[in-house]
């Protein structure tokens, strides 16, 4: 579909410029080219990715993925394995605060994406040689932010799911396929319908996916991205607050 | 057995012992289903009776359908445009108009400065820029060429190939119409005598695809939705219900059992298989249903080849559980999986695209048939006359798995 689209516009814009040349041609014949000249000549530059090499686009979506499938999806099954092996009471019954449980559950894989983010970024800089434009430091910082916010998420199925293969069939349909589809990684937002492109903007990926191609081909500064920093930020600790908030509760009861 | 018994060498065992070796095998064989049967009730009870799995089962691949068919569109509409006009004129009017008239484009902008069109690139407002000149009317009254630039955001690399194609075919079209206006306001001038009419051949827009004559990305995504829906259900499935009994240590239990292997994949791999065929039943009547898309080739081929592929499928699944030890392991292992498989399935991106020795690797992908098969069947209609090579193909691989699946799980066990 895409491939034909493409070939048809490709088409299009070859028979166009022989229909020009042609129209042209019999002006000259006629002797009245001299008088005539196209009236608007458009100049078309694309800008940021001007060979419009995919792998520029794609790498840097590839990071939202990876690190979502790292914090969400492997996240997903911490607590709700000790559920199900019975080992969750043995855990109840440490001095272990909620608090305490939460970090230590998800400091691993916080660690993991971090690691995941560093290869990925390696992998574009020297096998694929993705332009990097902005602040690596930026990048950096606004990974943690989509970190914790990812990793809340996955603990929050964690403590709601009562057995893992559960757990796991939410995570993937509440984190890893919209971060895939409906991100703007794959299909562009704008061609979604509009209760769909409302939907994208409470989906986490789709604004680091937007932050992570604007660093690394725009080149713009914190400024220029302030936005969906915050909703990140936002999004982080509301699900934060509301994951430990469920712990505590099973906890107790 | 059979063949001990009719060597007449060996000495004949006493007649009691003699049993019909036919009837033996059936008995065995009975057995084996009754062991498989009961199997299969654990499982179904172990999945079904958690209401939390139950509903999920029933209302996740519905969500996946809808949202991700509404989602998967390629098409371009509705992109969002920036125009800088300098000139304020008639004619720039007129090309405003152009854009704004043509469907593919929405105006978040009209602007005053050159400069601000950075603004709206670098905070993803806006996708493409017009930027048209100060002395546009000047020039095109004087008869002479006025250059209007257009920025594209390549970023997307999807879209802006697309869009400068529009974006320089509406130009071009604005263009012609100033060229013919003027060329209709020359005609007296010129030919005021022998030839009243001056003839501009203008060569008409031919183009026009088969199969999906809309171009209607709709009917291309939706088959391939459905079957991403089922392929990740059964990877995940099948590895997690056989991993799930290593985890919680009842896997020892079932070992002590007479269940034998096989018996042991069978009755695990069946009921999700059932599972899966219910999602089937219910997914794809729905996708007709919300979707209005074609379906041109046959029901009774579509099932058959869906079955071979859930097989194959549910035998990647079997393949990882025989490696993994927590559910943890195979989750991450079936997206090791799946990832790459949808990515290298010419789901989303065409294969012809790819570097060679990825096109090569795309054969190892039993999606990437399965992919072909379902839109041979949706789009074109096409069936087992000119899919059956990608049908066996599928086939034998999930055969090869299953095989792979059983070896491995035996020597893990012992």
């Amino acid at each position: 579909m895409k491939r034909a689209g493409i070939a048809i516009v490709y088409l299009e814009s070859i028979i166009g410029q022989y229909s020009l040349d042609h129209q042209q041609e019999e002006l000259n014949r006629q002797s009245v080219s001299h008088r005539i000249s196209p009236p608007i000549e458009p100049r078309i530059r694309l800008l940021y990715n001007p060979e419009l090499r995919s792998r520029n686009n794609i790498i840097p979506g590839l990071i939202s993925i990876i690190m979502m499938v790292i914090a969400a999806l492997l996240t997903s099954l911490t607590v709700v394995r000790e559920r199900e092996t019975g080992t969750m009471e043995q855990l109840i019954s440490t001095p272990l605060k909620p608090s305490e449980l939460i970090v230590g559950k998800l400091i691993p894989y916080f660690t993991l994406g971090y690691i995941d983010l560093v290869m990925v970024y390696l992998m574009g800089e020297y096998v694929f040689q993705v332009p990097f434009r902005g602040s690596l430091l930026l990048m950096f910082i606004i990974a943690g932010i989509f970190l914790i916010g990812a990793l809340s998420v996955g603990f929050l199925i964690s403590v709601i799911a009562t057995n893992q293969f559960f757990a796991t069939q939410l995570a993937l349909l509440g984190t890893f396929l919209p971060a895939f589809l409906l991100s703007g990684f794959v299909f562009p937002i704008s061609n979604m319908p509009d209760i769909l492109q409302v939907l994208t903007y409470l989906v986490p990926p789709r604004h680091f996916v937007q932050i992570l191609r604007s660093i690394y081909l725009k080149g713009v500064g914190i400024e220029a991205l302030l936005v969906p920093v915050v909703v990140l930020a936002l999004f982080a600790v509301l699900v934060t607050s509301l994951a430990s908030r469920k712990l505590r509760k099973t906890i107790e009861v | 057995m059979r063949h001990k018994n009719s060597n007449p060498d060996t000495v004949m065992p006493s007649g009691r012992n003699i049993v019909n070796p036919d009837q033996k095998d059936r008995a065995a064989f009975l057995e084996s289903i009754r062991r498989i049967r009961f199997l299969i009730r654990k499982e179904f009870i172990q999945i079904v009776r958690n209401r939390q799995n139950l509903g999920l089962l029933l209302i996740a691949p519905l969500i996946q359908l809808f949202v991700f068919g509404f989602a998967s569109r390629l098409d371009v509409k509705d992109v969002a445009l920036v125009i800088t006009d300098l000139d304020r004129s008639a004619t720039s009017r007129r090309v405003i108009d152009a854009f704004s008239r043509s469907g593919y484009f929405k105006i978040v902008a009209i602007l005053n400065s050159y400069d601000d069109v950075d603004h709206y690139l670098e905070r993803n407002k806006a996708s493409m820029a017009v930027l048209i000149p100060p002395d546009l009317e000047r020039l095109v009254k004087g008869h002479q060429t006025a250059q209007v630039a257009v920025l594209v955001d390549g970023v997307d690399t999807t879209t802006a190939g697309t869009v400068s194609g529009y974006a320089q075919g509406i130009l071009m079209r604005v263009s012609e119409e100033i060229m013919a206006e003027r060329i209709n306001s020359m005609q007296g001038i010129l030919y005021n005598s022998a030839t009243p009419k001056l003839i501009i051949p203008v060569i008409l827009d031919a183009s026009r695809s088969w199969f999906n004559p809309n171009l209607n990305s709709k009917d291309f995504f939706v088959p391939g939705v459905v079957v991403l829906i089922l392929l990740a259900l059964s990877t995940i499935l099948t590895s997690s219900v056989i991993v799930r009994e290593k985890e919680i240590g009842t896997i020892e239990q079932l070992m002590v059992t007479p269940i034998t292997r096989l018996e042991l994949i069978l009755g695990k791999t069946i009921p999700c298989f059932l599972i899966e065929l219910i999602t089937l039943s219910v997914v794809t009547p729905m996708a007709f249903v919300i979707f209005d898309i074609p379906f041109r080739g046959s029901i009774l081929f579509f099932l058959f080849t869906f079955m071979v592929f859930l097989m194959t499928a549910s035998g990647v699944g079997m393949t990882i559980s025989a490696f993994c030890k927590t559910q943890q392991q195979a989750v991450l292992t079936s997206f090791m999986f799946l990832q790459p498989a949808v990515l290298l399935s010419g789901y989303a991106f065409p294969i012809e695209n790819m570097p060679l020795v990825i096109q090569y690797v795309t054969y190892l992908n039993p999606l990437m048939y399965f992919i072909t098969i379902i839109r041979g069947v949706f789009l074109k209609g096409i069936g087992w006359e000119i899919l059956w090579p990608q049908v066996l193909i599928m086939g034998l691989m999930g055969i090869a798995y299953i095989g792979i699946a059983a070896v491995l799980l035996k020597k893990r066990v012992d």
